[in-house]
């Protein structure tokens, strides 16, 4: 008894524990695993295997319709990530390095909210709003979906940026500045190559987010506007093969590369203890 | 500095601070933790700004100023090297800020690197160095704008004894060096008594005795002082007369001796004296000396501790004293407790406190 009390509390040694573990694991990724074994069928159907070919990969690349949404997701993405990523450094500088003040806890909030606030709320929201700057200005293009993305990405990218910056030594700025560097100058030469593995997390998050996003961009584009997933969803609609497994394969492909790149750029160690 | 003050919220953390630091001088804030030693360190610095008072370098006021436009530079508790740079990026850092042409910082750079020992370290990243190789880059980085004073927040505290006390010694050679004034923060005060040319003593914000190491030590003025550095005995006195700078002191055994004061006081009635533990020595009463020793009682402890021993003794009227005696010889060391001793004190060793 004596021994066992000795050790301390694992929850890899309740009864159960594994069993569950694997159960978790499977109903995870076993959608996953049959979404991508059926993007090689040989035949038409997404539930009879015919056999192993790449032909429903061939048949998305040449499909312009796929193309077109792709290049169209590319580019909203990459845009607005960056814009995003810009709003959040300065959000996260604004709030990590200046004097406590009154409403700082409110703005903190404020920026975390969009996280939890129904995607749909927002997609409404935005859907009225950018109708009538339609009306009144009579343009049409992708600078809607582009705002729209740039907008739900803040949060997200700040999260990243923040973190980094808290766990970044506040005595390093002091030093610089101790050392002669101006406000600007510390900026330039400490606070910023400390805080870009953030940023650069932050970047390709909100990057994710966007090319991933359904709900906003299905009610905010205009027509010929389709997003590589919001052209998905339109075909499901009608007739489903496994070119929806391919399409899916290669963008989760790239998804996976993205965030396998986020977590080690996020898991550099920190260099500051001394 | 004259007549600091610096209020965070209600609390006072530096009360009213005055202070002249002389230039080339090893000058020492002392004192425990929370005494608001640090923080007027920062406001040296420019990290916090006084509530009150002036602070002058060289009767230029520098009080208002941004840190990055005083003449001052820092060598953090925790070093705050820069991590994304090497050591010779690190060390030329203030050069670069201050806009001076490239080969000058390199020969700057190369200098201090020699200075501190670490000659061809320059290419390194910091993060790959030991400790007390931190430490000296964090020395050379703060030394190599050749500020006008500089100051050091207990940068000795996080290495271990043996590193420490050649860094003290290491530290003294590059104030002497390079005349650098040097203001040094510490709560240790040994490190303070071996390394400074004046220290200040500092508790609760305010500054309570500034002087030479030896009169820190020797002449506290106040019950805080003696307490805070070293072992003290504390007696109760009757002060019967005053003969030029000493005053003529009864003892609880109605033996009579000489006391140094403070110079700002008059002593007089009951007051408090402090004598050192190694300005007193023990005897044995049965050799009868002569004068008979003005302290006797018997001992209740002792305490070898190689190359001395302590004894603790418990005078006649109650009270506790310490007599520190070096191990001249080898072999156990003439008295054990309860063995009644008298005690002798050297001349000019008593001083009367303020308080």
């Amino acid at each position: 008894m004596a021994r066992n009390a000795a050790r301390t509390f694992s929850i890899k040694r309740q009864p159960g524990f594994a069993t569950i573990a694997m159960l978790c694991f499977f109903i995870l990724y076993l959608p996953i695993a049959t979404l991508v074994v059926y993007a090689f069928n040989e035949g038409t159907s997404i539930a009879t295997w015919e056999g192993l070919s790449l032909r429903w990969f061939a048949s998305a690349w040449q499909n312009q319709q796929v193309i077109d949404a792709s290049i169209r997701s590319l580019q909203i993405a990459s845009v607005a990530a960056v814009i995003a990523t810009a709003c959040a450094t300065l959000a996260a500088l604004a709030t990590t390095r200046t004097a406590p003040y009154r409403g700082l806890t409110f703005k903190y909030s404020m920026l975390n909210i969009p996280l939890l606030v129904p995607e749909i709320v927002t997609a409404v929201a935005l859907l009225i709003l950018f109708s009538r700057i339609k009306v009144w200005t009579g343009y049409s293009g992708l600078g809607y979906l582009i705002t729209a993305h740039a907008a739900f990405c803040v949060p997200f990218a700040y999260l990243p940026i923040r973190a980094r910056l808290e766990n970044m030594d506040l005595s390093l700025e002091r030093a610089a500045a101790d050392l002669y560097a101006t406000p600007y100058k510390t900026f330039r030469y400490v606070t910023l190559p400390l805080l870009w593995p953030g940023i650069l997390a932050g970047l390709m998050l909100a990057f994710v987010i966007s090319l991933d996003d359904v709900v906003i961009t299905e009610f905010v584009k205009s027509g010929g506007q389709d997003t590589l997933p919001t052209y998905m969803l339109g075909q499901l609609r009608r007739v489903v093969t496994p070119e929806m497994n391919a399409i899916s394969t290669v963008f989760l492909m790239l998804s996976f590369a993205i965030v396998t790149v986020f977590f080690f750029i996020s898991r550099t160690p920190q260099k500051d203890e001394p | 500095m004259h007549g600091i003050k610096k209020w965070f919220g209600n609390f006072q953390a530096v009360d009213d601070v005055s202070l002249e630091i002389r230039p080339n001088e090893f000058f020492t804030l002392l004192g425990p933790s929370g005494c608001g030693k640090t923080t007027l360190l920062r406001m040296i610095a420019g990290f916090e700004m006084p509530t009150e008072g002036s602070i002058r370098l060289d009767g230029t006021e520098i009080a208002s100023l941004l840190p990055n436009q005083r003449p001052v530079n820092t060598v953090f508790q925790n070093y705050a090297l820069f991590p994304h740079l090497t050591v010779a990026e690190n060390i030329g850092f203030g050069l670069k800020m201050l806009g001076k042409p490239k080969a000058e910082i390199a020969a700057t750079v190369a200098e201090m690197l020699k200075l501190v020992h670490l000659d061809g370290r320059g290419g390194n990243p910091v993060t790959q160095l030991s400790g007390g190789q931190q430490q000296r880059v964090a020395l050379a980085r703060a030394l190599a704008p050749r500020p006008k004073v500089l100051l050091l927040d207990e940068p000795l505290s996080a290495l271990d004894l043996k590193l420490r006390k050649s860094m003290q010694i290491e530290l003294k050679r590059l104030q002497a060096e390079t005349g650098i004034t040097f203001v040094f923060v510490t709560h240790d005060q040994e490190e303070a008594l071996t390394m400074s040319d004046r220290i200040a003593v500092m508790s609760q914000g305010k500054v309570r005795q500034v002087g030479e190491p030896w009169e820190i030590y020797d002449r506290p003025a106040e019950r805080f002082v003696a307490d805070f550095i070293g072992d003290t005995n504390f007696l109760d006195v009757d002060v019967v007369a005053i003969e030029g700078e000493r005053a003529r002191v009864r003892l609880a055994s109605g033996a009579e001796i000489l006391a140094t004061f403070p110079a700002d006081i008059r002593p007089e009635g009951r007051v408090t004296i402090v004598i050192r533990p190694e300005h007193a020595r023990a005897v044995s009463p049965s050799a009868r000396p002569s004068p008979a020793p003005p302290l006797s009682g018997a001992v209740h402890d002792v305490v070898y501790l190689g190359t001395d021993t302590h004894f603790h003794v418990r005078l006649a009227d109650g009270t506790n004293f310490m007599v520190r005696q070096q191990n001249a010889r080898s072999g156990p060391c003439g008295f054990a407790a309860g063995d009644p001793v008298g005690i002798e004190l050297s001349d000019d060793v008593a001083q009367i406190l303020r308080d």
